[in-house]
Order: C-alpha cells, then structure tokens, then sequence
C-alpha cells in the first residue's frame, strides 16, 4: 500500500518566529522562504496504516526572482507513538535534520523544481504514530550551500512512503 | 502578510455594506495588529472601529500612554465623547496581539485582546446615524495614526462570543462564516493586500502609502492531504489495478 501524503501551503503550521511567509504566486498560494536565513514550518497528520519503507520528501518549489544559484532545504520528523513518554505541550522531539542536495534552482524564476530529500532520520515513524514534518530552507547555508538569491516560494509538499 | 500603517496619512477604509447606523447594529471587527512603535506619553494612537468620517459619532478601539505604561481605549462617541480605558492590559513593542472590538448592543461595546475581554464602554449608541464606514490603521477624521502591522481581519455583522473569538485567534481563514461581511487575509500586493475574501466584494479602500511586512505565526487553516493506492494481490503486484482513497483532514 502506497502512503503519500500532499502538505500544501495553507495547512503550514508555524513557530513563534523564523517561520516563511504565506502568499500568492500568480495566485498560487506558497510559502516564501527567505535566502539569508533559516525559515521553518510543519504540518501534522497521523501515520497511515501501511506506512512502510524508507521515507522521502519531495518539496516541489520555484523561485521568486533567481536564475542562478543552488538552494538546499532541510526535513525533520518528529514520530509519537501511543505511549510514548513526550510531554507535546512542553517540548518537541524532532529527530535528527536531513539535508538535500545543494540544488541548481531553474534557468527562469517561476518554473518549478522538485527536490527529493531521503529521510534517513526518520524518528522511527510507524503506522499510526502522531508526527509532524518540519521543513526549512537552509538559507543561512550552515548544512548546505544555498546561493540563489530572493525567497524560495514552496507550492508542496510530498512525503512519500517506500511502496 | 500583514500590512504596515507608518504614517498619519495611511489607513484602509470601506463604506460597502456596513450597518445603516450605529444604532441598534451588532458587528465584530477582529485582526491582528503588531505595535512597531507604541504612543509616546500621552498620546492615543487608532487601531480600528466604525466612524462617519467624521470626528462625532464613531465606535473605535485605540492605545493610549498613560504615565509611560499603554493600554486599550474604547471610545464611543454619541454626539458626546466618552472612553473607558482597561488599566489591566498593557501592551509591548514588537509583539503581537490578536485584538477584537464587538458591538453586542446599544450599551455594549467590548475589546477583546488576545480572547480576554477589556472593559466594556457601556455608552448608549441609540443616538446615531450617518453614513458609517469601516477605518483601519487610522481616524482620518482626527488625524489620528499609529506605527504598526495589521494582518489577518475579519469584520461580522453580528456579535461574535467570547469562545469564537478564540477560535478566529488561530486561523486566517474565519471559522464562523455566518454573518462575514469582510475577510481581509491581506496577502502581500498592492491590490491584493486589500482584497475581500467573504465572497461579498467588500474589499479595503487604500489611504496613503501601504506597504507589505512580516505576519503573525498564524496558520491559514487549510487541511492536508493523504493519498493511499493499494493494489489487488498479496503482496500487491506493482501493475496492479490501484484504488485510490482521498482523505481530506481539516
């Protein structure tokens, strides 16, 4: 059973601060992610049933304004089983970040871009667990190089299981 | 998202579709604002409310320094001006609030901020008429301004509880659509910021010189969704048929 899941720009959840703006592309709603700094966001759903394999992101985005450079985003997930000994409305537990590629961003600002990130670190997600998927630009480029200027507008977000 | 009052000729109004008078009308007008800059000693500065363009006859809700400390006013004015002032809330630079101002009755008008009820102007509003007309950011009238951001409004022609206002805090998009006159999500744009979303076609009015800056951490409010395909056999063979489940969740 294939489990994917389609996270869109107006279910984002966001922190307290460094967190992307909501707008219209062209009317297309998007997350617009800053160059110079990280930016973060989630969204929350359940595990389905059948959730196997190796997890993947794949964050489908295009840029505002550059036709030069490489972006590089970030994923986390943070996975709460029934029973689990995490206090949500004190603390999060996301496990460890996984890094893209630094990725050459398209020849012409708008056209979309799609870029895949293995989730090794994936928390131990299982079927039916709690969790939320954290994304961020590393627009501050301490992880991985991210030179296109101007934000990085996310129109999706896709996690997708192994089948 | 949100958008930037920084000058006394700045502001957003709309006369389209607002109560006849304020007499006998029941309206919520609810947002997020971030004070850039609070008043200095003594000075009001304007947030929102229902005025006639004019410096008589308005309901508004304003912050007022007072001994260096500002708090919410709620101004009715029925041909005599009267305030009530909440000296249990204060307000901080740089920080957001949700705020809401809801006319219940003729007796009642009440700021919410952040879901706490300020207190209430019980001035009697049964006086009043005159072409009313919805002012953000500013009282024109009064020359009145103040340095912030708004974002996130949504105005009901009817008095929203204490509990909804809770609820419209959390989402962009309002959760009670009965009785919206005007939802203004105030997406980045020079027209766009301006926009009506009710359906109504009700959008802002532009005075002066707006701009776009940073929003609340507020989520717009829309689900996500989960696509599950399994196909026939154990285990599934990869050109099975598949049947597709289509989950929308929120």
């Amino acid at each position: 059973m294939a489990s994917r899941f389609v996270f869109l720009p107006y279910g984002a959840e966001f922190p307290a601060a460094s967190f992307p703006q909501l707008l219209l592309s062209n009317r297309r709603p998007a997350l617009a992610f800053d160059a110079s700094a990280d930016e973060t966001c989630y969204w929350s759903a359940i595990a389905p049933q059948g959730l196997t394999g190796a997890i993947t992101v794949v964050i489908t985005y295009a840029m505002a304004s550059a036709t030069t450079g490489t972006v590089g985003f970030q994923a986390q997930i943070e996975a709460i089983t029934d029973g689990d000994s995490t206090d949500t409305d004190a603390t999060t537990s996301f496990d460890t970040v996984n890094n893209s590629a630094s990725t050459t961003v398209p020849g012409t600002a708008g056209y979309i871009d799609q870029i895949s990130i293995t989730m090794s670190n994936a928390d131990s997600i299982a079927a039916g667990d709690y969790f939320r998927l954290s994304v961020n630009r590393d627009g501050d480029g301490t992880a991985i190089t991210d030179s296109a200027s101007g934000d990085a507008y996310v129109l999706c977000v896709e996690l997708r299981d192994a089948a | 998202m949100a958008i930037r009052i920084d000058n006394s000729a700045d502001g957003m109004t709309r006369t389209a579709g607002m109560p006849s008078t304020l007499t006998n009308s029941t309206w919520t007008i609810s947002g997020w604002v971030y004070f850039v800059a609070l008043p200095g000693s003594g000075v009001y500065h304007a947030l929102f409310g229902i005025n006639t363009n004019n410096t008589v006859r308005f309901d508004f809700l304003y912050v007022k320094n007072q001994s260096g400390v500002t708090y919410p006013t709620v101004q009715v004015d029925n041909g005599a001006y009267n305030e009530v002032t909440d000296f249990g809330i204060t307000f901080s630079a740089s920080t957001w609030y949700h705020m809401a101002l809801v006319r219940s009755s003729n007796t009642s008008l009440v700021a919410y901020i952040n879901g706490t009820a300020a207190s209430a102007n019980t001035t009697n509003q049964s006086a009043n008429t005159g072409t009313l007309r919805l002012e953000i950011g500013s009282f024109a009238a009064w020359s009145d301004t103040c340095s912030a951001r708004f974002a996130a409004f949504k105005h009901h022609s009817a008095a929203l509880s204490a509990a909804e206002i809770l609820q419209e805090m959390r989402t962009i998009r309002p959760q009670r659509l009965a009785n919206l006159s005007g939802w203004y999500p105030m997406f980045p744009g020079a027209s766009e910021r301006l926009v009506d979303y009710s359906g109504n076609g009700q959008s802002l009015t532009e005075v002066g010189t707006l701009t776009d800056e940073d929003p609340p951490p507020i989520s717009y409010g829309g689900p996500s969704w989960a696509v599950i395909a399994q196909g026939s056999g154990s285990p599934p063979a990869a050109d099975a048929p598949k049947r597709l489940a289509l989950l929308g969740v929120g």
